[in-house]
């Protein structure tokens, strides 16, 4: 395989790859942050 | 064989409804349960300016990667094959770079406005804001026009339901679901669906070009696009394929504007708690926003793989409603019981979240810039929310009738640059020089919003109405530039008499 369909096959991979590493980072952060949210509303209304 | 008549079947069971139902329930259970926290019109448009980075992402990339991405996305990989690639490494390099540099969005976010057309009213007068609110939501909700197809023609290829009464019950019943929570809960219920579909999505989409993979082999993927497609399968600047013009058209598109033009993408710059925010949630969302191209395409080219070679089809690869519905169904044929429930969740959530996302801005834009400047003083917050509320309540029902009339004459992806058009490429010259060029004024704001207007011609409808044929990059991209060198011609012929200085607010 060379040319483009290399370069796409490397393209695809990496993505994939890199964005199910951030999937995992931002899935645990996420919930962290909807809790801080939660208060930070709850706090703020009159 | 023909790809318009192939039969829906399904490995669907009564499990994967069980799924389903359940998934969509608790959505909404979840937006009824944050009405609470609710207590004014910045709670209920930017969730009072609360979120932190990751839920910041996990909101960006879940409404960004709806359903209709997914649809959309798969008919560009099912006809341009590893080509139509491009478009998601464009959308993820310019997202990368927005959010390094801060470019349009950042100054947005310190000056505090709920929308784009806000920004006008400042910058401006609240005649370029209302002229610029009325055509955002106009364009907004004409490119959301089809959404609700885009669904119909989901559900019957992934569920093999083959009678359209059906489909036209599940889609009424889910545009219900949608408005009862977002008309409740607004950004803050938004928000928390978004995070959920976030995670579902993200890895039920990966899921899912692993099964593909597993059951079709990446060699005999490529071989069947160079098959089927040649040479303009892979390289995008072929003379037969995409070609440089609608290389660069994506790069303003799926690019710049997607990411820092698009209300629902700058909403979540506006609702970032701080500047830095911003900068953080797009440098990271860039890698969603490559793979909501990217992922779905895939899953379009295995479609063709899947349909050439096991069911020999060679017709109807042109027709757009058979090659939307064909990665439907193909992941309907290979993917197991339950994990189809499960994707089939997330696909629905996820085509409950674009819609929420998309009813909340237009209606807030209708709301807060053209109904608030025109009644000034006289409204109350109390006032503003309802009437947001009437009008998501509005435009859901206009989108009910759209689907079910307008004839899709071209690739959904292309209608949608091109009804997104009629907005963007006016506003992008109004935000780049009002931003960034102290002698931009009124006058020219004027004219590069109604230059930008010309993009409807793009639409293939509109075409054969005035009896031309021309393709819809050309026409936005020439939409474009006329509204870049009417703004400034406008304004250095008929400068702003008492310029406003923004300076103070953008430091």
């Amino acid at each position: 395989m060379t040319g483009w369909p290399l370069f796409w096959s490397v393209v695809f991979g990496v993505a994939v790859s890199v964005f199910a590493f951030v999937a995992i980072v931002v899935a645990i952060g996420g919930y962290k942050d909807v809790k801080i949210m939660l208060d930070r509303l709850k706090s703020e209304k009159p | 064989m023909d790809l318009r008549h192939l039969a829906l079947t399904s490995n669907f069971s009564g499990f994967d409804w069980g799924i389903v139902a359940f998934y969509l329930l608790a959505t909404v259970a979840i937006g009824v349960y944050v009405n609470r926290y609710v207590g004014n019109m910045g709670d209920y448009v930017v969730a009072g300016r609360s979120l932190n980075s990751y839920i910041a992402i996990a909101t960006m990339v879940g409404s960004e990667l709806g359903l209709v991405t997914v649809m959309y996305a798969a008919q560009k990989g099912f006809t341009g094959g590893f080509a139509a690639f491009h478009i998601g490494l464009v959308a993820g390099v310019v997202t990368l770079i927005i959010g390094m540099t801060g470019f349009i969005v950042v100054p947005l976010r310190r000056l505090k406005v709920l929308t784009i057309p806000e920004f006008y009213g400042q910058r401006f007068s609240p005649g370029v804001r209302i002229l610029g609110a009325i055509m955002l939501a106009v364009s907004g909700i004409l490119n959301m026009g089809l959404f609700l197809k885009a669904g119909a023609l989901f559900v019957t290829g992934l569920t093999g339901l083959n009678d359209p009464e059906h489909v036209k019950i599940i889609m009424t019943l889910l545009i219900v679901l949608v408005l009862v929570y977002t008309i409740l809960g607004g950004m803050v219920s938004v928000v928390m669906t978004d995070y959920a579909q976030f995670c579902v999505l993200s890895f039920g989409m990966i899921l899912a070009c692993g099964f593909a993979i597993y059951r079709l082999g990446w060699g005999h993927i490529m071989d069947t696009v160079q098959e089927v497609h040649g040479d303009k399968g892979f390289n995008p600047f072929h003379r037969d394929g995409f070609g440089p013009s609608y290389i660069v058209w994506m790069i303003f598109t799926a690019g710049i504007v997607s990411c820092a033009v698009w209300q629902t993408a700058v909403m979540r710059a506006c609702s970032a708690s701080s500047t830095d925010v911003v900068k953080k949630l797009y440098a990271w969302s860039s890698i969603g926003f490559l793979i909501r191209f990217i992922v779905p395409m895939f899953l379009g080219i295995c479609a063709l793989t899947y349909f050439s070679t096991v069911h020999g089809v060679t017709e109807g690869l042109d027709d757009s409603e058979a090659t939307m519905q064909a990665m439907p169904i193909f992941l309907g044929q290979i993917l197991p019981v339950g994990v189809i429930g499960l994707i089939a969740a997330g696909m629905l959530a996820a085509f409950m979240s674009t819609h929420d996302s998309y009813l909340l801005c237009w209606a807030s834009v209708l709301a807060h810039d053209v109904v608030g400047p025109i009644a000034g003083e006289r409204l109350t917050e109390q006032n503003r929310l309802t009437i947001a509320r009437a009008f998501i309540l509005i435009i859901g029902v206009f989108l009910l009738i759209w689907s079910l009339w307008y004839p899709l004459r071209q690739d959904l992806w292309d209608y949608m640059a091109v009804t997104g058009a009629i907005y963007f490429t006016g506003a992008f010259a109004v935000l780049l020089f009002g931003l960034y060029w102290k002698r931009a004024s009124c006058v020219g704001a004027y004219f590069a919003l109604v230059a930008g207007g010309l993009s409807v011609l793009g639409l293939k409808g509109v075409q054969e109405w005035f009896g031309f044929e021309q393709s819809s990059e050309i026409i936005g991209l020439t939409a474009a530039a006329s509204a870049l060198v009417l703004m400034v011609i406008g304004s250095l012929i008929f400068p702003d008499k008492n310029p406003k200085d923004l300076n103070g607010e953008l430091a």
